[in-house]
């Protein structure tokens, strides 16, 4: 493998797929004219493969949906959102804390880890810059979705079936012990809807993408 | 081209630039930024991260096509062909350039004109 084609492949090692292998092979070639170009100005060899390496130095802003973003930027509005969501849920939780559920405690430190990473991540005030590729947040942000839809199905599903399924069974009317019981109840079929939080915080993911891009033209000269 | 205030200003018109190089006869990469080169007098230099930026947002636009080629020395080559689309749209930036040269020149330039 020459030199060129090697340092090539490097420069796409992050991204392997077939859209990519025709700009790889395009970029490869026209490494290849400039180091022939170079050589016939009278060159040696060796500048010559180095100056051709030098021209090109990152394919990232030429990935199809990658964003040059401000990272810290982003990763702050995330955290806020998640924090936001998190706190929601612990203030909607409060009252389960009667029917004895430890949902609401845990939801509070969620808020407090969120909380200090989100004051830490704050106190940093680089500019960092990085890519991160839109399409691969909203294929994860499906999934993240699909899963939970599934999970929530599962929940209530089993719930019902812990609660009815014996009146079902045995064809008895459904009785509910008091308002005691009921609370109970309906703190156990609440549960479950809490955990959206995870899905919402990950759902704003590629609007803040976008929100943070660094202006991208002007930039890639450097 | 060094100094960055020059390069700030030329920018802009990079996919102008590109299309005028292939209004002359299909190109490809390395050609391209060698033709620009020399159509400034060797003043300029296109980059090859910006060439590249260019040549995807153009073909995007459907103002230019590709298609690959076979090259001098044996390696395969992606050419790049103007479009009819890419024609206009390149009429059209020559006119406007042309009026916002006049105009800043008008707005920026003091006395002795």
């Amino acid at each position: 493998m020459s030199e060129l084609k090697s340092y090539v492949n490097g420069l796409f090692a992050k991204y392997k797929n077939s859209q990519t292998d025709e700009l790889k092979a395009e970029i490869l070639s026209n490494l290849e004219a400039k180091k022939a170009d170079l050589i016939e100005s009278g060159l040696d060899e060796e500048t010559a493969i180095q100056k051709a390496k030098n021209s090109i130095t990152s394919v990232a802003h030429l990935i199809d949906g990658n964003r040059e973003v401000f990272i810290n930027q982003y990763r702050l509005d995330c955290l806020q959102q998640a924090l936001i969501y998190l706190a929601v849920a612990w203030i909607v939780t409060i009252p389960f804390m009667v029917v004895g559920s430890f949902v609401n405690l845990y939801l509070l430190c969620a808020v407090i880890v969120v909380g200090i990473v989100y004051l830490c991540k704050r106190a940093d005030k680089r500019e960092k810059r990085g890519y991160l590729n839109v399409r691969y947040y909203n294929k994860i942000k499906q999934i993240v979705w699909l899963f939970w839809a599934i999970f929530f199905i599962i929940s209530i599903l089993a719930l019902t079936g812990m609660y009815f399924g014996s009146n079902l069974w045995f064809s008895r009317p459904i009785k509910i012990d008091g308002p005691y019981n009921f609370a109970l109840m309906l703190a156990r079929y609440f549960t479950p809807l809490v955990t959206i939080v995870l899905p919402l915080s990950i759902n704003s993911l590629p609007k803040y993408i976008i929100k943070n891009e660094v202006n991208s033209d002007a930039e890639q000269e450097k | 081209m060094n100094d960055s205030i020059s390069s700030d200003l030329i920018r802009g018109h990079i996919d102008t630039m590109i299309m005028r190089v292939l209004s002359d006869g299909d190109n490809y990469g390395y050609e391209i930024i060698k033709a620009i080169s020399v159509n400034s007098g060797g003043l300029y230099e296109l980059k090859e991260p910006s060439l590249y930026t260019s040549l995807k947002r153009l073909e995007t636009g459907k103002l230019i096509e590709s298609y690959w080629g076979d090259g001098s020395q044996g390696g395969r080559r992606k050419y790049y062909k103007i479009t009819e689309l890419g024609k206009s749209t390149y009429k059209h930036s020559v006119s406007e350039w042309k009026t916002a040269k006049g105009l800043i020149s008008q707005l920026i330039e003091r006395g002795n004109s």
